[in-house]
């Protein structure tokens, strides 16, 4: 629906700092009260605010105070470790469904056994991903328990849908899962029912079963 | 105990926000070790302070910690996604502290606002950022200012009003023509 034209004059000089969220209080809930009564301010406001995302990469970088990222990390570890009503609910929610991280490029599967925050100090093991020699990405293996793949393809020139899976040290082959590669691009995270230590290769493969790469995990 | 693995320093951000979400405070310590300059610089360049900047820096990674698992990759990179996330917290904290704000004087308000930026500066900014700053070099220099006043400074139109000496309507009308002007150079680009 769209407001009459005199509403959106009046709101009009407002919607740049409404979209870059500069406006507070009552300012922000009048313009908010038409925006959302009103497609074409809607609109306005969405490409306003894209606009501004777009320009906040060009903020000066600078070197915090010693010690920052220790601080960061021990409240970090401080609210995973804390008990958290609240938040039963929000990790119940977001366990539900499988959880797009990065568009239809990536899946991050987290079911309900999903972890709840657990350090993991270890270095997880690299290696490339490659086929005929060509590096087509990089994956990682968590060293801590439960053991976390992660994969990231960049050089792949096809979309669609994959399968990973990997093959243990003894012989046995685990399916990770599907995901899915856009333009080339994809990377995902799963979760994977064996140690770090115990991944000797991973294979990507399309729904065909070609292989698309493979990567050799040195530990 | 800071947790150091080097691997992860050179994930994908997406990936390493897949990480991120899982829990995974490997991840967690990479992503904070890749983005903690920018996003404290941002902090920063807003709230002036840098013990607030601190705190708003830390607050802005435990929310990206909180929220990773909705992040989309199709609405942004990472990096725009975390100064976003930054910024908010830092207007939120400037306005609590009720501080007015003088009109910057540092070398980045210096040259983003100069009468006419160079384009061989787009090559001093980091890749994300180089598009941004092109595009922002073809505004005429009184919106440029107020654009950058409010997008990187966090300053309301009443307050560029105030130190750019201008009507609130103008500063108003600035900062609109200018981010439409942004948004049509950004289509232009990637048409």
């Amino acid at each position: 629906m769209t407001s009459s034209p005199l509403e959106c004059d009046e709101v009009r000089d407002d919607l740049a700092e409404f979209a870059l969220g500069l406006l507070s209080g009552r300012e922000r809930a009048r313009v908010l009260d038409h925006v959302v009564s009103c497609s074409t301010c809607r609109h306005e406001v969405e490409s306003l605010t894209a606009v501004g995302d777009r320009l906040v990469t060009l903020a000066p970088s600078s070197d915090p105070p010693t010690d920052f990222e220790t601080r960061v990390l021990e409240r970090y570890r401080a609210n995973a470790a804390a008990p958290r009503r609240g938040r039963g609910r929000e990790l119940g929610l977001v366990a539900a469904a499988l959880v797009l991280v990065a568009g239809a490029t990536a899946l991050v599967v987290r079911g309900p056994h999903a972890p709840a925050p657990v350090a993991g100090h270890d270095t997880p093991l690299s290696a490339t991903l490659a086929a005929d020699g060509h590096a087509l990405g990089h994956l990682w293996v968590s060293a801590s328990v439960p053991t976390w793949i992660y994969v990231s393809l960049d050089d792949a020139s096809w979309s669609g849908t994959v399968w990973c899976s990997v093959t243990l040290r003894d012989g046995r082959t685990l399916d990770v899962g599907a995901f899915a590669v856009h333009h080339g691009h994809g990377a995902w995270a799963a979760r994977v029912a064996a140690t770090g230590r115990e991944v000797r290769e991973a294979r990507i493969t399309d729904v065909a079963g070609h292989v698309i790469a493979t990567a050799t995990v040195s530990t | 105990m800071r947790s150091r693995t080097p691997a992860l320093d050179h994930v994908a951000d997406d990936a390493l926000l897949a990480g991120v979400a899982l829990g995974d405070d490997a991840c967690v310590g990479a992503f904070v070790r890749r983005y903690q300059r920018r996003l404290f610089g941002l902090a920063l360049t807003i709230v002036g302070d840098v013990g607030v900047a601190e705190d708003v820096t830390q607050e802005a990674f435990l929310r990206i910690v909180r929220h990773a698992a909705a992040y989309d990759v199709r609405r942004g990179a990472a990096s725009t996604w975390a100064l976003t996330i930054t910024r908010h917290l830092a207007i939120d904290a400037l306005r609590l502290r009720r501080a007015i704000p003088t009109a910057p004087d540092d070398q980045v308000f210096a040259t983003l606002a100069s009468p006419a930026p160079s384009p061989e500066d787009a090559a001093t900014q980091s890749d994300d950022a180089a598009p941004a700053w092109l595009a922002l070099a073809q505004l005429p220099q009184e919106q440029r200012r107020c654009v950058v006043l409010a997008v990187i400074y966090g300053r309301t139109a009443a307050e560029i009003a105030e130190s750019e000496s201008i009507p609130l309507g103008t500063a108003k009308s600035r900062l609109r023509l200018g981010l439409a002007r942004l948004r049509d150079l950004v289509a232009q680009e990637t048409s």
